[in-house]
């Protein structure tokens, strides 16, 4: 199969074509004519898969440098801006957000700035960011007064409860959990301590209720009820099951898992921000990188003749294809991938170098033409093998240890030496056999 | 320890990195280097060499304090000139491989810059258009990348030679 050069045209059309479609942002084609009506797009995909999920195609993920963001702002006491900024970064990491900065605005350093890149949801961002992320029980001061007939004055009358000494720091995890009829279930699992303090509360107010008071809330969250099968199994991790907001409990089960804040922040405002090197910088690079492109053909052509013109050909379909596969494996555009693409290109143009230089010296040893040229591709696709796989392999590993933004350049050059592998074991030798530089393989 | 190096003792990947390299790199390079006694495993003592050289550099280069915001941008560009000395050495390697005791140290020397040279010119070109069409705000990535390629020449052109015939005297 791999033999037919049908075959290997047609994967090559077909990678080519949906990597430029992966590529193109959305372009509205409208046409009304008499002739012809058209309401379409092409480009900036969303593919809708099994399961409800969307994998968004429309634009590449870019950093707060270079695609702008959301920027949340806090107002706390300047002496806790640090604290603040040290726990906010711990509860966003923890809740799978990439790519943000915190920082201390600078001409009013009692403000904690959130930065959010724009390819981010920032639905859980303002539940995260609230709030101290502290739990504490209360029982009732006289448990004897306890009527469930006036069941609403216990969660609007703070002086009616006292402190039971549980609090986050007894707590290990909080699950949530869906039940029927919207209702949203809250596991606590206690650590062995808090299991102890649990169980002596539970003993102490059976058919009582007690006050859970979230997030350094003055009003408590839920009054459950101590049920009566909580004594026969004490160790068991106590569910209370109510109307809570869900998005508002999952963002308390990452905050009570990190530091607690002494104090809430108070959310000032949201706006949109810009790339930090301007509005046009996205635009700027585009074009920079296509006039490079053009220059790096006219070099080739010029370089090695009737052959530049076919590395031209191996170079579009490497450099788009890098692009799209750096779209489609969601890798976060900022320097440091930015100078990962750059160098997964200049390793492009080595490979198309190695070769050319290797058919030059062949037709100056005055060997036939397609002599030089399966000589010149078999000693350079060696290499070739050996420099992309080994590439491969470090990049990969090293992606999968690093945490830092330095995994984006990792994998950019992880993409790169794949395509600098698929190019010339692929793209080379087919076009060599189409443009009839090589006898064809049946 | 602050600055260039303490970044990099705190950035494990370079370790994961670095040694991985040094693993890999000699056992896929070509079997036999003809006509030369020289042992593929000779890759690692020159790019170890070299690596040493960069890191001073970098230190020296950067200063003993990093603002924040820099500190990946530096990891990066160890990453890439690193990369860039693997790739040189070895590129340098398999040239003299093939050309075997035939040609002089200097000629094989020579090959191998035209050759990188002439790879390198599309991403002179890439670097310049990016620095003239962004305003000059990618100005550090544009000055390192140049000056690491250059440093990189210099250890090829003068240090790769010497290192090679130190350890073949050996």
């Amino acid at each position: 199969m791999w033999k037919d050069i049908n075959f290997r045209i047609g994967l090559i059309s077909a990678i080519f074509t949906f990597s430029i479609l992966l590529v193109l942002p959305r372009i509205p084609i409208n046409i009304d004519n008499s002739i012809l009506r058209i309401d379409s797009y092409i480009g900036g995909y969303e593919i809708k898969l099994p399961g409800e999920y969307v994998l968004n195609l429309s634009d590449f993920r870019k950093s707060t440098d270079f695609g702008g963001g959301t920027r949340f702002v806090y107002q706390v006491d300047e002496p806790k801006t640090d604290e603040v900024r040290k726990v906010f970064e711990e509860r966003l990491k923890n809740s799978g957000y990439k790519g943000f900065r915190i920082g201390i605005a600078q001409q009013e350093p009692d403000k904690v700035l959130v930065e959010i890149p724009s390819y981010q949801n920032i639905d859980d961002v303002e539940y995260l960011t609230q709030g101290t992320g502290g739990l504490v029980v209360k029982s009732l001061v006289n448990p004897d007064d306890w009527s469930a007939e006036e069941f609403s004055k216990y969660f609007s009358t703070p002086e009616l409860w006292k402190d039971t000494d549980i609090s986050e720091k007894d707590v290990e995890s909080v699950v949530v959990l869906s039940s029927e009829q919207d209702l949203v279930q809250l596991q606590f699992v206690f650590n062995l301590v808090g299991k102890q303090k649990f169980r002596k509360v539970v003993e102490e107010n059976v058919n009582k209720p007690v006050a859970i008071y979230l997030d350094g809330s003055l009003y408590p969250a839920a009054v459950p009820v101590i049920a009566q099968d909580l004594l026969k199994n004490p160790d068991i991790d106590p569910v209370i099951t109510g109307s809570f907001n869900k998005k508002e409990m999952q963002a308390f089960a990452v905050k009570v898992k990190v530091d607690t804040l002494d104090v809430n922040p108070t959310y000032v405002g949201t706006s949109e921000v810009n790339s930090s090197y301007g509005d046009t910088f996205m635009r700027n690079i585009v074009v920079a990188l296509t006039i490079s492109f053009g220059l790096s053909c006219i070099y080739l052509v010029f370089k090695y003749g009737h052959f530049g013109v076919l590395y031209s050909g191996v170079l579009l379909f490497g450099s788009v294809f890098l692009l799209a596969l750096h779209k489609l494996f969601f890798v976060v555009l900022n320097v440091h991938s930015l100078i990962g693409i750059i160098f997964s290109f200049g390793l492009l143009i080595y490979g198309l170098v190695l070769l050319g230089e290797e058919i030059k010296k062949g037709i100056s040893a005055k060997k036939p033409l397609d002599i030089c040229v399966v000589e010149g591709y078999k000693n350079t696709l060696k290499y070739v093998k050996m420099v992309g796989s080994s590439m491969f392999l470090l990049f990969v590993v090293s992606f999968f240890v690093s945490k830092s933004d330095l995994r984006w350049f990792l994998a950019s050059v992880c993409l790169g030496s794949l395509v600098f592998m698929l190019d010339h074991t692929l793209v080379v030798n087919t076009l060599f056999e189409v443009l009839n530089f090589v006898r064809k393989k049946k | 320890m602050t600055g260039f190096l303490g970044l990099v003792l705190s950035s494990y990947e370079i370790f994961v990195f670095l040694g991985l390299s040094f693993f890999l790199f000699p056992i896929l390079l070509p079997k036999n280097i003809k006509g030369l006694s020289t042992k593929r495993s000779f890759l690692v003592p020159i790019i170890l060499i070299q690596s040493f050289i960069l890191l001073i550099i970098f230190t020296f280069l950067i200063g003993y304090s990093t603002t924040i915001s820099l500190e990946g941008f530096y990891i990066t560009m160890f990453f890439v000139s690193f990369l860039l000395t693997v790739l040189f050495n070895v590129h340098f390697l398999v040239v003299l491989s093939k050309e075997g005791r035939k040609e002089e140290i200097s000629v094989i020397v020579k090959k191998s810059f035209l050759t990188l040279f002439s790879a390198l010119v599309p991403v002179f070109i890439v670097l310049v258009s990016l620095y003239t069409f962004t305003g000059g705000v990618l100005s550090s990535l544009t000055f390192y990348v140049l000056f690491f390629i250059f440093i990189n020449f210099l250890f090829l052109g003068f240090l790769t030679p010497v290192i090679l015939n130190l350890l073949e005297s050996f």
